[in-house]
This record gives structure tokens, sequence and C-alpha cells, in this order.
């Protein structure tokens, strides 16, 4: 079976070792790595026989006090996320004239909402936004009360179908904890599938988008 | 004067015979149509209740430490939990055919469509609630036929 150019942005491994089991059993094209990790295994990832993209990723977490940091860490060795825990960080990463990723997480979803992708689409530069469905899917398994599963994900569906509408790039990661308590791209396409997506829909998030984001990525490197 | 009596006596029968059609008509169309509303309300609920018969071609993906055979034996159980006890009645899941082989099963789920994507989200979860082996939908179709080929 040929492989679908599928990525899934970001996985937590042990070992390197867990990298090719994980690439021999998913059918992902385009793989994400934490930074130190990928570091870590430099080496014994380029001895993989897979045809895998695989790329150093990092998670920067953004409020109102930490909020210089966005312009200080846009080193290029990792592609960074950005998580921001308020409407001001929010509203900032949006105005941002560099191409930026923005992590849809429980935690961060209030202020990555609807509203928010209208301003995502009012950027001069392209703006993507990175699902977490792996901390989604912890309200779902391990009974969190912090939020109610099904209003997260009435609020995360309504997010991604105006981002999908306005041509903002959605990308879905399925990191909860290492390997194999991991969503795999195939969980991933079941999620979205249940949330309701077309097979269109599903196939870009899954496929065009994480490579338009490699691309710009790329580019700006 | 006789004539009269007979006239007002003809008039009288009428009268009550037409008021005892009315009153017959009036109480059949009430039963009618509560009949036909009952009716109607079984079609609906013979309609909402029309169950669809799904096959998933499932890859099971362990560690070095669990085992398969016991992953398979509690695989039922494990789905059976997350989906909930109301869930389960109007939705039925049993394995079809299992390759020792390959690592590949086929389950086939028996209810509505929202019990498929139900039972296609509690497969992608499963794994990080209980541990073990990890469940890879990789196929799914109304035919087990089509995805026998699959199994290898």
């Amino acid at each position: 079976m040929a492989k679908e150019p599928r990525a899934n942005m970001l996985v937590f491994f042990e070992s390197c070792k867990d990298v090719v089991k994980y690439v021999a059993e998913d059918n992902a094209s385009i793989l994400g790595l934490d930074k130190s990790f990928f570091d870590l295994c430099k080496d014994s990832l380029a001895e993989l026989e897979e045809e895998v993209v695989i790329m150093p990723r990092r998670i920067i977490t953004i409020d109102r006090k930490s909020i210089g940091i966005i312009t200080m860490h846009r080193k290029l060795d990792a592609l960074t996320a950005f998580k921001p825990l308020d409407t001001q960080s929010a509203r900032v990463l949006a105005k941002i004239r560099k191409s930026t990723v923005l992590l849809v997480s429980p935690n961060s979803l209030k202020y990555v909402n609807e509203a928010q992708v209208n301003f995502l689409k009012q950027s001069h530069s392209r703006k993507f936004l990175e699902i977490a469905f792996g901390e989604f899917v912890k309200l779902l398994a391990l009974n969190s009360r912090s939020m109610h599963a099904s209003k997260a994900f009435y609020s995360l569906g309504n997010t991604m179908e105006k981002a999908l509408k306005l041509d903002i790039g959605v990308a879905a990661s399925g990191a909860i904890e290492n390997y194999p308590k991991c969503l795999f791209t195939n969980h991933i396409d079941a999620l979205l599938f249940s949330m309701g997506f077309s097979k269109r829909e599903r196939r870009m998030i899954l496929e065009v988008y994480p490579l338009e984001l490699l691309k710009v990525w790329l580019g700006e490197e | 004067m006789e004539y009269f009596i007979i006239a007002i006596i003809a008039v009288a029968l009428s009268a009550t015979s037409l008021a005892v059609a009315l009153c017959t008509a009036l109480s059949l169309r009430k039963k009618v149509s509560a009949l036909l509303d009952e009716l109607s309300m079984a079609l609906l609920a013979r309609k909402k209740s029309k169950k669809v018969k799904r096959y998933i071609l499932l890859k099971v993906v362990c560690s070095e430490e669990a085992d398969i055979k016991a992953f398979m034996m509690d695989f039922e159980n494990r789905v059976s939990k997350l989906l909930g006890g109301i869930e389960r009645m109007g939705c039925s899941l049993t394995i079809a055919s299992v390759s020792k082989i390959s690592n590949r099963m086929i389950i086939r789920v028996t209810g509505d469509y929202q019990c498929f994507k139900k039972v296609l989200v509690a497969l992608s979860i499963q794994h990080i609630l209980f541990g073990g082996c990890v469940a890879i939908p990789i196929r799914t179709s109304g035919l087990f036929s089509r995805l026998r080929k699959w199994i290898y």
C-alpha cells in the first residue's frame, strides 16, 4: 500500500528505536519531533529506510508577561508553535508580519477561537493553526473536570470549520505521552470523521496544509 | 292533523339520525386520526432504529511486553467500557475475523450510523486509557468480502 502524504505534527518518544517502530506502523509521511529529542537521535534518524520527513518542533507558551519572547524565539532550527494563554498574546501573534503557528489545546481554545480566526485572516502573512488532538482526547479518556469535553469539542469544531472556510492553515498533532500512548494519523482521521468533517476537509488537514506549512517554514529558512 | 303529527315525527327522526351520524363521524375521525398518528410514529421510530452494519479492518500494534492474544480477548470489553452502558443498547460490536500472522482483525459494528462513528473514536482512544496494544483502523466497508483481501 502506497503511503499517503499525511502528517502528524508532534509525537513524543522515549527512545530513538521507537521512532523506527512508529514510522513502520503509521502511514505518516511528515513527522514532528521535539527539538531536544531530535538532536539526540539525529544519527539514528538518518538511517531510516522509510521515506519520511522528520522535522524538529518546539512549543512555546505565551502569556502577558512573556509576550516579548515571540520575537526573540523566532529561531529557525525548529518549527515553533505558540500557545497563547490570554487574549492579548493571541492578538499579538495574529498581527506578527511573519508566518506563525498557533497551538490550539483545551487551555488555549478560549483565546484561539472563531474571533481569533478572523484576526488571523486579516493578517498580512500566512498563519497556521495546530490542533493538539492528544490533549483534547485526554479530556475524553481521563475524565478531566477542568472543561466539559463536549463543550471543548464543539468549540474546537467551530474554530476549525471557520478556519477552513477562511483558508487558514490547519494541521493536527497527536502527542499525549511517550509512544505508544499517542494518536496515529488514522486515529486523527477517525476523530475528524466523528466530528463531522468531510473527506476533502480531512485531507486538507492531514495532507495539504501540513505540506504548505513545511514549505513556508523551509522557505523562511 | 294526522299528517302534521307524521311530518313532525319524520322531521324528529331525520334530525336524530343526522345527529347520530354526525357524532359517529366525529368519533370515527378522532379514532382514525389517532390511528394514523400511531402509524406514522411507528414508521418514524422504525426509521430511526434502522440498523447499519459496518466492518472495520484494524491493525494491532503491541509493545514487546504486551500480549496480543490477551488484547484480542479483552478487546470487546475495552470498547464496551468506553461506549458505556446506554450506548451499548443500540450498538453492538463483534470480532468477525482475526489474522494472527499479520496482527490484523475485522470487527463488525451493528447499530445506527452514529454508533459507527463512536466506535471509531473508542478504538482510537482505548490504548490511552487501558495501555497495551494500539488498534489502528485501516479501512471501513459495508461488506465483509471487500475487507477480507486486506487481512492476508
